[in-house]
């Protein structure tokens, strides 16, 4: 991997179960409030229940436009707090070379159940779920809201699609394709994925409890995590300061099963070599690494050989405590925690985790930890074997 | 890096297997007698590859997308030392469409606690890619598209942002749609609701099938041409006087008599319709689609979606600017 340039956030939004902005979402943190609850948006239907991190709907209203899905409003939604963070205006975004990437799972597949099950009764159900569908592409559907002209891309790599986004967004951004990218990754509870992950057995009935001993698998959750990722000749332009910048990103692929990680993370370690080559920096020069830390067996497994010893020593948080397994989005609303945490030089505990696995090994942070350094890692494990890694750092930065 | 060689060409769909049964129902297209194929791809040659234990559980679309993945490697003469550095993207429309409805199946006909964890766990978009990384043992970057007409091009950004930035040597580029009876149904319906140049050719059936290239930066290694200039955006990009293949929202302004072409009725309304598109510029600027088609020096594809997102791109016999 060459080395390259950083490229500057200027912008950074997030809405999930912990808060509906990055400020909100942060407090949460701190203070370890958490509020994982029964599905409140559709029927459960199981034998046992199983906690989900849900967005509360007082805090997207905009959602009532049934012509969007409920992944486009969450991403909108991240999207103008990043924007006006970044001091862009939302409804003026059609006057430079902006694209949008955007990571989803949910967001993009055939979920409409009660269409589906009236068609093949041979029943001819009114289009509406489907037209929806099709205006809801999470990238395609916010670069028409916002009148962005540049490319609009959705990754679809499950659970690392946010960390895809970003990574391939800050390549748009040094390759000359986008002065300003709208990067992150955004999806929805669904009555779809809930079953499928109960099915899969790695759904823990009680909250959820990443490297924790007693952990039983994961919590689903919803939400969007967004960045503005600016040209510096653009963000000079308009002097407009720097919250933080992506240095580097890495991503590969296990090549091991279609669904499970390789039980030593080694598309992992890839990744987070590539990510730090491109970064031009070493283990020693991380802060802290933000995990992924779903709380299921294999995941926490495969982390953890990384942790135990390409990272030895380094901290490291678990937020999926806090926030559900937000599946394409997690990779970006963990991205933002990153970014936000190196500025705050302080890692809050990680939610969830009490007792130490002695098979892991490992142990997330358990109290407020200052961390100080020039970059942190934010890495995501996904389906299909795909890793992907992001070395961050804060403003001013290297 | 001015464009990227396509070095291998795996190609299966609903009308056949490979570049020459393309080139002839192409032609017979421009002869103004094709029609779509009303079925699925066949992939019983996948056998030739893998092993038919590995294939009894793999379903259709991970099934043409990975046997059109192992004949673009074979097409370029690539083993698995020279595939060591490559990345794999993957284009998309609606993913593996009909496992998505075989775990709804399994949930409506047995309830949520019964339904399918395997149909769940390989209806996810990603995970032929992954399929295809497993079964060619390729540990690079490993990426899926997913968005309606406009998934190639997007998918080829991210192969050349690859390229550039020195993360692989080589990409293996595919793109994946299949047909379903609720897509068949809904198709016409979608497309008589919207206004006739909108609509193009969406009232045909849905396509079914997978096709792949081996792309390179280096143009020596152009063996079927060159893909180049790549845009994505909202700006319509428009060469004029040169031939053009039209797909999506586009098909409805095709024109043979100003050398723009729509080849829908050769491989149906496919979501990713423009990778076939490239597939049959590589055979026009090597003469493979004459005597309906005289060779091209270049050709322009593109793509419109219905939020008016553009792509286009311009492949090239190796030698040509």
């Amino acid at each position: 991997m060459h080395r390259v340039e950083p490229v500057s956030v200027t912008g950074m939004g997030c809405i999930c179960a912990a808060g509906s902005s990055v400020p909100d979402c942060l407090a949460a943190l701190d203070h370890g409030r958490r509020a994982p609850g029964q599905p409140a948006r559709f029927r459960d239907g199981h034998a046992r229940p199983y906690p989900v991190f849900e967005v509360p709907d007082a805090a997207l209203p905009r959602a009532r436009d049934n012509d969007l899905s409920r992944t486009v409003h969450l991403a909108m939604r991240a999207a103008r707090e990043a924007l006006n963070q970044a001091g862009l205006d939302p409804t003026r975004m059609d006057g430079g070379r902006v694209g949008v990437c955007i990571g989803t799972s949910v967001g993009a597949s055939l979920n409409f159940l009660d269409f589906y099950r009236r068609a093949r009764t041979g029943e001819t159900p009114d289009l509406q779920p489907v037209r929806r569908y099709l205006r809801s592409n999470p990238a395609t559907a916010m670069a028409r809201l916002l009148g962005a002209t540049g490319p609009a891309q959705t990754v679809v790599n499950a659970c690392s699609s946010g960390t895809d986004a970003i990574g391939l967004g800050a390549a748009w951004i040094r390759q000359g394709l986008c002065d300003v990218v709208l990067a992150g990754g955004a999806d929805e509870l669904s009555e779809i994925t809930y079953a499928g992950f109960i099915r899969l057995m790695i759904t823990d009935e009680h909250p959820c409890r990443p490297f924790d001993a007693a952990r039983r698998g994961l919590n689903l959750g919803e939400g969007a995590g967004m960045v503005v990722l600016e040209a510096d000749s653009h963000r000079a332009q308009r002097g407009a300061g720097r919250l933080g910048a992506v240095l580097g990103y890495g991503t590969a692929a296990d090549a091991h099963h279609p669904t499970a990680p390789h039980p030593e993370g080694l598309g992992l370690r890839r990744a987070i070599a590539d990510a730090l080559d491109q970064a031009g920096l070493t283990v020693a020069d991380l802060a802290f690494v933000n995990a992924h830390g779903t709380g299921t067996a294999n995941n926490d497994q495969a982390e953890a050989g990384v942790f135990s010893s390409l990272l030895a020593d380094i901290p490291f948080i678990a937020t999926k405590g806090m926030t559900g397994h937000t599946l394409g989005a997690a990779g970006a609303i963990e991205a933002v925690f990153t970014m936000a945490h190196l500025r705050a030089g302080l890692l809050p505990a990680s939610a969830g985790f009490t007792d130490m696995d002695p098979s892991l090994g490992v142990l997330p942070t358990t109290a407020p930890t200052p961390v100080r350094g020039v970059a942190a890692l934010s890495q995501s494990l996904a389906f299909g074997g795909n890793n992907s890694a992001l070395v961050l750092a804060p403003g001013g930065q290297p | 890096m001015t464009g990227m060689a396509v070095e291998g060409i795996g190609l299966v769909w609903s009308g056949g297997h490979g570049l020459d049964d393309l080139a002839a129902r192409a032609r017979d297209m421009l002869a103004g007698t094709a029609t779509p194929a009303d079925v699925r791809a066949e992939t019983d040659s996948l056998k030739n590859y893998l092993p038919t234990r590995a294939l009894r559980r793999m379903d259709h679309f991970t099934r043409m997308t990975l046997l059109a993945a192992f004949e673009a490697a074979r097409d370029a003469g690539l083993d698995a030392t020279a595939l060591a550095s490559t990345g794999i993207v993957l284009a998309t429309g609606y993913g593996p469409a009909a496992l998505t409805f075989e775990f709804l199946d399994s949930m409506i006909d047995f309830g949520p606690d019964m339904a399918s964890p395997q149909a769940f766990a390989h209806s996810v978009h990603n995970i032929p890619a992954a399929t295809v990384a497993v079964s060619l043992k390729l540990t690079g970057p490993c990426t899926t598209i997913g968005q309606i007409d406009t998934a190639v091009p997007a998918a080829l950004l991210t192969a050349q942002a690859w390229l550039r930035e020195g993360r692989v040597d080589r990409v293996l580029l595919g793109a994946s749609d299949e047909y379903t009876n609720l897509l068949r149904a809904v198709a016409p319906r979608l497309a008589a609701g919207v206004s006739g140049t909108i609509a193009g050719r969406r009232h045909l059936p849905p396509g079914d099938g997978a096709a792949f290239f081996c792309l390179h930066p280096d143009p020596a290694r152009a063996r079927h041409g060159i893909v180049r200039d790549i845009a994505l955006g909202t700006t319509p990009i428009l060469t004029p006087e040169r031939a053009t293949f039209l797909s999506g929202c586009l098909t409805g302004h095709h024109d043979p008599s100003k050398n723009m072409h729509a080849f829908a009725p050769v491989y149906g309304s496919l979501p990713v319709a423009m990778a076939f598109d490239i597939v049959l510029a590589t055979l026009a600027v090597n003469g493979r689609l004459e005597p309906t088609l005289r060779i091209q020096n270049a050709v322009q594809c593109r793509t419109r979606d219905h939020d008016g997102l553009h792509g286009a791109l311009t492949v090239t016999r190796r030698t040509a600017s």
